[in-house]
């Protein structure tokens, strides 16, 4: 009987190795674009997808908004994000998304002053190499002016808190954006998303 | 007597820990539904809405207790009303989805789920916007936050 109690013990100890080593082995796999997780209190991809959708919401459903757009497309023209965060933060992924949004709505059009260099060569190409048909060529001056200009701002506050058990980390961020009329120099909308994020790390354990 | 008692309790050990240790990662990410579309079949504009439950723990907890559409401009604008009937704080996810007249789903890719915390007995309402004016109908998919 002690020999198999020996024996059990032996294989109670086996079976709870093996479940535990289960998963220590490295695994990739796809993930949902749509349901990241949250690994830091860092802006990330959620917090992105959460600006963009609260501020092209806020934008297609702003009363005056609505009224242009019913009767045209307006010309907007976006400025980078003034990024006063801490961070390094790629915010022209942030405004390329909300463009995109916005295109595809079907209520705006927009320049997009990044591909000027490229547009400039092509058009002096178009004219000077003598390959195109002139009565085709695209010409300087032709290009649509446009009508608002799309501005934002994204700041952040950090608090932390040291308990004996834990220490506690809070991020907020504030993201702010403005449509100016070009013209006039008027406010046509702005709006604002915050963004609160929470870190709790254990002193002991893990 | 005594040793039969050790061996059935290791017995049970031996199979409820590996048991417990592959549960401890899994959770249910389906919850309620709620879905709306605005329909014209040359009597006027017609709503139907409906409410689905896939995770009964979820509805324990929380309730729809209004789907609200109207159109701005022409873009198909959503509110969803949420009661908690739960005491305690409690975090969920929501995601629209929207479709045309055909129901063929618009921009699939393009939902993302978002974040949200019920304080306790809290009213929450969560607004969504088409993403294009094609959209007649929407659905609103909510689960327990992970």
């Amino acid at each position: 009987m002690a020999m198999l109690k020996k024996y059990f013990i032996g294989l109670l100890g086996l079976c709870a190795i093996i479940a535990l080593s289960a998963g220590c082995s490295t695994t990739y796999e796809y993930g949902d674009s749509g349901d990241v997780p949250v690994y830091s209190t860092g802006f990330g991809a959620t917090d992105l997808q959460q600006v963009a959708a609260k501020m092209t919401t806020s934008l297609l459903t702003f009363p005056p908004i609505v009224d242009i757009t019913n009767e045209r497309r307006p010309v907007i023209v976006v400025e980078k994000v003034k990024n006063k965060t801490t961070q390094h933060i790629d915010t022209e992924s942030v405004t390329d998304s909300i463009r995109t949004k916005l295109i595809r709505s079907g209520k705006f059009r927009f320049l997009d002053k990044s591909t000027d260099g490229q547009t400039i060569s092509e058009i002096k190409r178009q004219q000077e190499q003598g390959l195109t048909k002139q009565s085709q060529a695209a010409q300087f001056g032709t290009q649509e002016a446009a009508e608002f200009i799309l501005t934002a701002n994204l700041t952040e506050i950090k608090q932390t808190k040291e308990e004996f058990w834990n220490e506690k980390k809070a991020v907020y961020y504030k993201f702010t954006m403005n449509l100016k009329n070009l013209k006039s120099g008027i406010l046509e909308w702005s709006d604002e998303k915050e963004i609160s994020k929470l870190k709790t790390d254990p002193r002991f354990g893990y | 007597m005594k040793k039969t008692k050790t061996l059935l309790s290791g017995v049970a050990i031996l199979i409820a820990l590996p048991l417990m240790i592959a549960l401890s990662g899994c959770s249910s990410t389906s919850g309620i539904q709620g879905s709306s579309a605005i329909m014209d079949e040359g009597y006027g504009i017609q709503h139907s809405e409906y409410v689905i439950v896939n995770n009964p723990k979820v509805a324990r907890g929380l309730q729809i207790v209004d789907i609200a559409t109207q159109f701005v401009g022409n873009m198909l604008q959503a509110d969803v009303t949420l009661v908690s009937k739960y005491s305690d704080t409690e975090a969920y996810q929501y995601k629209y989805a929207w479709f045309d007249i055909d129901g063929i789903e618009i921009d699939a890719d393009g939902n993302a789920w978002f974040a949200f915390i019920m304080y306790g007995n809290e009213t929450k309402t969560l607004r969504g916007v088409s993403p294009n004016p094609a959209a007649k109908q929407f659905k609103i998919h909510i689960r327990p936050s992970n």
